[in-house]
């Protein structure tokens, strides 16, 4: 009986034992199944932690290497619809110095199509936000407005902002623009695009503050090498506002350290005691310069008291790659020294030529004295000493003129004493001159072919004397015996110079030896025969002042046929420099 | 026929010596004066036919002798010839303005120099 007993006792407990436990496994399994449920919502939740992250990380890495204040504007409005989800977003960005009003830039990014009405309340929640955030009004028409992405709005439809986040970009604790996000729909926005938001202005600040910090350096870096510059320098912008003067173009212009700093005062510093209105002509210069017509501008003055500097300066545009003028810069050299060793070196060689010559003239004349028998006849052996020693005591003598001309043309102290005259009548007159020397060599100058019985150009005489002379000397000395020289005298093609030819039959000159031609002490292997050398400056004094009336010399020449010189001189009316403007 | 009296004026004793050998072998009287003063104090009285006359002198400067002569009517038509070793521009221009009546740049020609006398003493 007992047995029973405890049998069914304990039958009665492994029941109850079985019920507990399955309701406890019953009950686990519940529990597991909602943990499940919840683990699945967390982690799609952290896929978009994660996806945000990504994208603020691509952001940040991305803004990092940009260095141009736009493009990480359109940068950030590129990432913005990645992890936001809005209708419109606006960003709004101030200059980084407001003067009297703020100017900047805004870009208004359509995702959806809104109404007219719905840009204008958010365009007006926008402006009203950011001039809380700073005092001073900001004005639509002051900003340049761009759409970055847009759709076309729809008009008929009139659509309400229903939700708009605006965060605040901050750059050292000042506002400088505004982000801004928003909806049509009603609690559009969560805490957490909030936050979103934020961290993108965030990011859009520093890398603007780096930006500026950067740009900052380098333009400390710039001003610390234009301030330490010996050259002045006075850079202005695309309208001629004042950027930059440097100490060394305030020193030159004798400005004070603390005189006013805007253009018009600097130009009225282009003093110059000797040519009038030179702060007008110097503003014309710039103007000139700003506008495109020409690119470079340069000049003398002679600044006033107190620093009495000669002063050479250039005007220069300064250009982006599309060509675009972005100012001007002005590069002022103080010249004053240079000019002085100048004015040394040609006084020094006018008063070494002077004293050179008062001993030639004596021996000169003593010579001759001798050579025309005038103390009685000479044997033939005389008579070949005494001719050598005249014809070189000539060379010396046109040796000493040329080098008096070539420094008085080096330091541009040659004037020019134009006239109309007939250039025909002339070559003939100086071929009348130079005929002796021809006939000695048995060598023909043709006449004179022209393209009228007149032609008038508008020259020096003297000079145009100096320079045919000296072509037609050279024709003769290097053309061999029973050669022939022929001179022409035709109009340009243009009608603006009258082009003076002189051809000879000699060796000719080499290709490779042409552009050395014109250079001073130049002397070529061209057979001369037995004459007297020359001093290798004729050619250089005839260039430069060809060169002085305007007009050009140029050589055609075949080896073994023979050499033509041509150069041109305006025609009479036309204009003749006066050598001393050198633009 | 009485020969002709010519001036002869520059500092450098051997350039005038040069210029009395050629003028006298050409049948010309030379007088010689080495400064300005000398020069304008022989001028006056000698009254020669021609004066030769270099611009860079001591004690008194060409162009002033030059000036002093020729704006004096007693002896403005002497004939005066300037020469120099300085072949300037504005020197013959000075010239001019003083009244010269040739101007010739050193080392001068002597055949030159006897046709501008030849001339001037027509």
């Amino acid at each position: 009986m007992n047995t029973f007993i405890y049998y069914s006792i304990l039958q009665a407990l492994l029941v109850i034992i079985f019920g507990i436990l399955f309701y406890l496994a019953l009950k686990d399994l519940n529990e597991k199944k909602s943990l499940i449920l919840e683990n699945k919502t967390l982690r799609k939740e952290d896929e978009k932690r994660v996806y945000e992250l990504t994208v603020l990380y691509d952001v940040s890495n991305a803004i990092s290497y940009i260095m141009d204040y736009e493009k990480i504007d359109r940068l950030i409005m590129g990432f913005l619809p990645k992890i936001l989800d809005y209708d419109v977003s606006t960003l709004l960005l101030l200059n980084d110095k407001p003067q009297a009003k703020h100017s900047g830039r805004m870009y208004v990014q359509r995702l959806k199509p809104v109404s007219a009405e719905f840009m204008k309340s958010i365009k007006g929640i926008v402006f009203q936000a950011i001039n809380v955030l700073i005092p001073k009004s900001v004005k639509e028409d002051d900003l340049e407005i761009s759409e970055v992405i847009s759709h076309d709005a729809v008009f008929d439809e009139a659509n309400n902002v229903g939700s708009f986040l605006n965060v605040p970009i901050l750059v050292k604790d000042q506002s400088i623009g505004m982000l801004s996000i928003s909806s049509r729909q009603e609690k559009a926005f969560s805490r957490n695009d909030l936050r979103l938001l934020h961290t993108i202005a965030n990011q859009m600040s520093s890398a603007i503050q780096r930006l500026q910090e950067v740009i900052a350096a380098e333009k400390n870096k710039m001003d610390r090498m234009v301030e330490a510059m010996v050259e002045g320098i006075i850079l202005t912008d695309e309208v001629g506002e004042l950027v930059v003067i440097n100490p060394s173009a305030k020193k030159m212009l004798g400005m004070a350290d603390q005189e006013k700093l805007d253009i018009d005062h600097v130009l009225d510093h282009f003093q110059d005691g000797r040519a009038k209105h030179m702060p007008l002509k110097a503003r014309a210069w710039l103007k000139k310069v700003l506008s495109g017509n020409g690119d470079l501008i340069t000049k003398e003055i002679t600044v006033n008291e107190p620093t009495k500097k000669i002063v050479r300066f250039d005007i220069e545009s300064i250009k982006d790659n599309d060509g675009k003028i972005l100012g001007a810069v002005t590069v002022l050299r103080d010249v004053t020294q240079t000019k002085e060793v100048d004015r040394m070196k040609t006084e020094f060689v006018s008063t070494v030529s002077h004293e050179l010559r008062t001993p030639l003239s004596i021996i000169k004349q003593g010579v001759l004295l001798m050579l025309n028998g005038a103390y009685g006849n000479i044997n033939d052996n005389q008579n070949k000493i005494l001719s050598t020693s005249a014809r070189h005591i000539d060379r010396l003598t046109r040796l000493i003129n040329d080098l008096l001309d070539i420094s008085k043309i080096e330091a541009g102290k040659i004037e020019l004493r134009c006239q109309a005259f007939d250039v025909v009548a002339k070559t003939s007159e100086i071929v009348k001159q130079l005929q002796g020397n021809a006939d000695e060599k048995s060598i023909s100058i043709q006449p004179v072919k022209s393209s009228a019985r007149e032609l008038f150009v508008d020259a020096d005489p003297d000079k145009f004397e100096q320079i045919l002379t000296n072509l037609i000397a050279n024709a003769v000395k290097f053309t061999p015996e029973k050669g022939r020289i022929s001179l022409s005298i035709l109009e340009s093609e243009n009608s603006k110079f009258i082009e003076i030819s002189v051809a000879d039959t000699g060796e000719g000159i080499s290709k490779a030896d042409i552009p050395r031609l014109f250079s001073k002490f130049e002397q070529f292997g061209r057979v001369a025969g037995p004459g007297i050398k020359g001093t290798g400056l004729g050619l250089a004094i005839s260039k430069a002042l060809v060169e002085m009336h305007g007009g050009k010399v140029w050589v055609e020449s075949e080896l073994g046929k023979g050499t033509k010189f041509t150069f041109s001189l305006p025609k009479a009316k036309g204009v003749c420099l006066d050598g001393k403007e050198t633009s | 026929m009485n020969k002709k009296r010519i001036l002869v004026v520059d500092d450098e004793p051997d350039q005038v010596e040069m210029i009395k050998m050629l003028l006298e072998i050409n049948n010309y009287e030379v007088l010689a004066a080495y400064d300005g003063g000398q020069a304008l104090a022989k001028a006056r009285s000698e009254k020669p036919d021609l004066i030769i006359l270099d611009l860079m002198l001591p004690v008194m400067e060409g162009f002033d002798v030059c000036r002093l002569l020729k704006f004096d009517s007693k002896y403005s038509s002497i004939p005066i010839i300037l020469f120099t070793a300085k072949a300037s521009e504005e020197d013959r221009k000075a010239g001019e303005e003083v009244g010269a009546d040739a101007y010739i740049n050193k080392p001068f020609d002597p055949d030159v120099l006897l046709e501008k006398i030849k001339t001037l003493l027509k």
